[in-house]
């Protein structure tokens, strides 16, 4: 398959899963001019199933299992009619390829045995099931080729990889709803992310490998020569204070990262109150938490910017006292006509050739005029006077443009410092929201926010002992460096070690050019991202005048620029967001190749009004010919739109997307039979 | 040569400019490869696989 070629989902089909009883299929649109699919269901029809029955199939895990908190992954419908002793199948079967041709057939079952009637729930193959069944996986992966048909994969994990690797999840399955937090919450999932998709990951792997070979090897040289022994013993020791070290902050992390999601939670929980004082609150505090964000990004590019005219001006800081005496000196050796001004040296030219002297003597010839001359000669010689003329001049103009590099630099003291107080007042209103939520009068609300209080501090001090651990491992792999230098220096005179020298500096130079690689990597990857990701972004935006550019910094965190030169990403609305994000994911396709389908639960769930019909009009432009698959409410999608200035009737996005939809279902729950109805209406 | 293994072009391409032996080119890309199709198979690497690799290129 050409790499460039994009990937269609040719059909789903689903076999008791969740809502679904019995076999349901839906076929996507294979059409590119006709490039998306759209699955209408009110809440709890079974959309997000259709979801997560495609990450399950995949790679054997539901991607928003926590929607689905509490109810078994089997159809109940399908489990009450299995007798005792029997077997319940449930399977899910996704069918990829490009548009005109199927590739891959890949289904997973799950084969369960029903031994009882417990219907308590338990986590079995890493999803929820009840008791009573006790499951086994079957996957399968079919491959097409012209040459031999249909032929089976046995690596089902590799094949699936091979197409759509699983650090891909989010960037071609994606919640709508969950698109407020795509660039908050999830920057280091980004950048991890991107790291494994553009193989940055392979290389941080081979270093790791190398040095360990590197050890051993090294390891090989014991025994031989006692002073080479000692710098060994020191190595050993350093490496295992390291390692500790490193296993301590591996292990604070592996603490910090539950908290950090229970404290993501209990927001959540928050935000999605019933109770709208809470929601407001949680509001207010999520939009606190975003100004301090872009304070603490200002301070870091103001701290770049001081950083950099330190180090062209820095030098001048400490020659200014110098400077100020050298222009004092030559002032008043001016002055006291020790040195001349510049014009004096042409002044005696003109004399020598003029052959006469101020008080009217006769410098034409004999011991007046070799006396001028070679006053004049000595001048030229030292160099000194005309030395002193351009100093005059230089060191004046330097001394006033460090004035203003000083004024520049004091601005961006100030700048900073206002920052930090503006971050202090946030801070404060932020802890009266907290206190305001301790307090409130629903218990549950303030039991919440006393547990959120408490994981954010333990949070803050897990992360504080981190960083103390983080700065231990660097000055110790400095450390080792040294030693490992210095071994070196020892064992090259040693001939027996000659191969084994050998050996190590290849795998010493190995390891340094992948460092090279992998920082030439980053930055060529995050250039590219950078740049795809303003050139949609631009594209697809309505507001074409409001935005300039948009940014992305090494830690993946994306600003938005404001065309008066303000960064606005966080004043950006919902639909600006949610192009964002998709702006970002087709970057992403391009840098790593992947052509993979796109597939968005709720995509306009937090886009209302006008921008919803915009958002009709202007996603048919991004990634032309990619397909799109959107699990829309009924009303994101067919409900009218009202303009809420001129109060006119806009139609639905449904109206204004329909040219380009090549499929369209209706999914309708019937809960007496626990099944959902797959329409077809296109 | 490397099967259906698909190496970002960016890391060929840096490999490829890298003012070094073509011996070590030809190690680097290797090793990305052996890397990569360890990383599909969720597989596990020894530093044995690449004591053998470097002694092929050191002999």
């Amino acid at each position: 398959m050409n790499e460039k070629t994009s990937l269609y989902l040719h059909s789903l089909e689903v076999n008791n899963y969740r809502q679904y009883y019995n076999k349901s299929k839906i076929e996507f649109s294979l059409d590119p001019q006709k490039n998306f699919t759209i699955i209408q269901g009110s809440m709890g029809s079974g959309k997000t199933s259709l979801f997560n029955a495609i990450s399950w199939c995949l790679y054997g895990v539901e991607k928003e299992a926590k929607r689905l908190e509490g109810l078994p992954i089997v159809n109940t419908h399908a489990l009450l009619d299995t007798e005792i002793g029997k077997f319940l199948e449930m399977e899910v079967t996704l069918v990829i390829g490009t548009p005109e041709k199927p590739l891959y057939q890949i289904s997973r079952l799950m084969r369960s045995h029903k031994n009882n009637e417990d219907l308590g729930l338990e986590v079995k193959e890493g999803v929820l099931l009840p008791k009573c069944l006790e499951p086994r996986i079957i996957t399968r992966f079919m491959e097409w080729t012209e040459s031999q048909g249909w032929q089976e994969n046995e690596y089902f994990q590799t094949a699936v990889n091979q197409i759509m690797p699983k650090q891909l999840i989010d960037f071609f399955l994606f919640d709508g709803e969950e698109l407020v937090r795509f660039f908050d919450e999830g920057l280091r999932k980004v950048k991890d992310g991107i790291e494994v998709i553009s193989q940055i990951s392979l290389t941080q792997r081979a270093i790791k490998h190398l040095v360990a070979v590197e050890s051993k090897y090294r390891a090989k040289t014991k025994g031989y020569d006692s002073s080479a022994d000692v710098i060994l013993k020191e190595i050993e020791n350093t490496t295992a204070f390291r390692d500790t070290q490193d296993a301590h902050y591996r292990d604070l992390e592996k603490q910090a990262k539950p908290l950090e999601g229970r404290i993501g939670d209990i927001e959540n929980e928050l935000r999605e109150s019933h109770r709208d004082v809470i929601t407001q609150k949680q509001a207010v505090r999520d939009e606190l938490a975003k100004q301090k964000i872009f304070l603490y990004r200002d301070n870091d590019s103001i701290k770049e910017r001081r950083i950099s005219l330190m180090i062209s001006w820095g030098p001048q800081v400490y020659l200014t006292s110098a400077l100020k005496r050298a222009k004092e000196l030559i002032y008043k050796a001016i002055e006291d006509r020790i040195l001349p001004p510049p014009i004096e040296l042409s002044y005696c030219k003109s004399l020598l050739d003029s052959g006469k002297c101020i008080c009217g003597g006769d410098i034409s010839h004999g011991s007046s005029r070799d006396k001028v001359k070679a006053l004049l000669e000595q001048v030229n010689l030292s160099g000194i006077y005309p030395l002193a003329g351009t100093g005059s001049m230089l060191i004046p103009n330097f001394l006033r443009s460090f004035k203003q590099n000083l004024e520049a630099l004091n601005k961006s003291y100030e700048e900073s410092s206002s920052n930090d107080e503006e971050i202090n007042v946030i801070e404060n209103r932020i802890k009266e929201v907290s206190t305001e939520l301790q307090n409130f009068d629903d218990t549950v609300i303030a039991k919440l926010e006393q547990e959120r209080v408490a994981k954010v501090k333990w949070f803050r001090e897990l992360t504080d002992r981190m960083a103390i651990f983080s700065s231990d491992v660097t000055r110790a792999n400095n450390e080792i460096q040294r030693l490992i230098d210095q071994h070196k220096l020892r064992i090259e005179q040693n001939e027996r070690f000659k191969k084994v020298s050998k050996r190590m500096d290849f795998c010493n130079d190995a390891s340094k050019i992948l460092s090279e690689i992998q920082a030439d990597l980053i930055t060529k990857v995050r250039e590219i991202v950078e740049v795809k990701t303003q050139k949609y972004f631009l594209d697809l935006i309505w507001k074409k005048e409001t935005f300039t550019s948009v940014g992305i910094n090494v830690k993946y965190e994306i600003s938005v620029f404001h065309v008066d030169g303000f960064n606005a990403t966080g004043s950006l609305s919902a639909g600006e967001t949610l192009y964002l994000a998709l702006s970002f994911i087709a970057a992403l396709r391009e840098v790593t190749g992947f052509r993979f389908p796109i597939i968005i639960d709720t995509p306009l769930g937090r886009v209302s009004g006008k921008p919803r019909i915009l958002a009709a009009e202007n996603l048919p432009k991004y990634i032309p010919g990619t397909q799109i698959t959107m699990l829309v409410t009924d009303t994101e999608y067919a409900s009218p739109v009202i303009d809420e200035d001129t109060k006119q009737d806009l139609g639905s996005f449904r109206d204004r997307i329909s040219k380009y939809v090549g499929r369209e279902y209706k999914l309708s729950y019937q809960e007496k039979d626990r099944d959902t109805d797959v329409v077809s209406y296109v | 040569m490397h099967g259906t293994l698909r190496l970002n072009p960016l890391i060929l391409q840096k490999i490829a400019s890298l003012q070094v032996s073509d011996d070590m080119k030809k190690f680097l890309e290797d090793i990305f490869y052996l890397e990569l199709e360890k990383s599909q198979k969720d597989d596990v690497l020894f530093t044995n696989d690449y004591e053998e690799f470097i002694e092929k290129y050191v002999p």
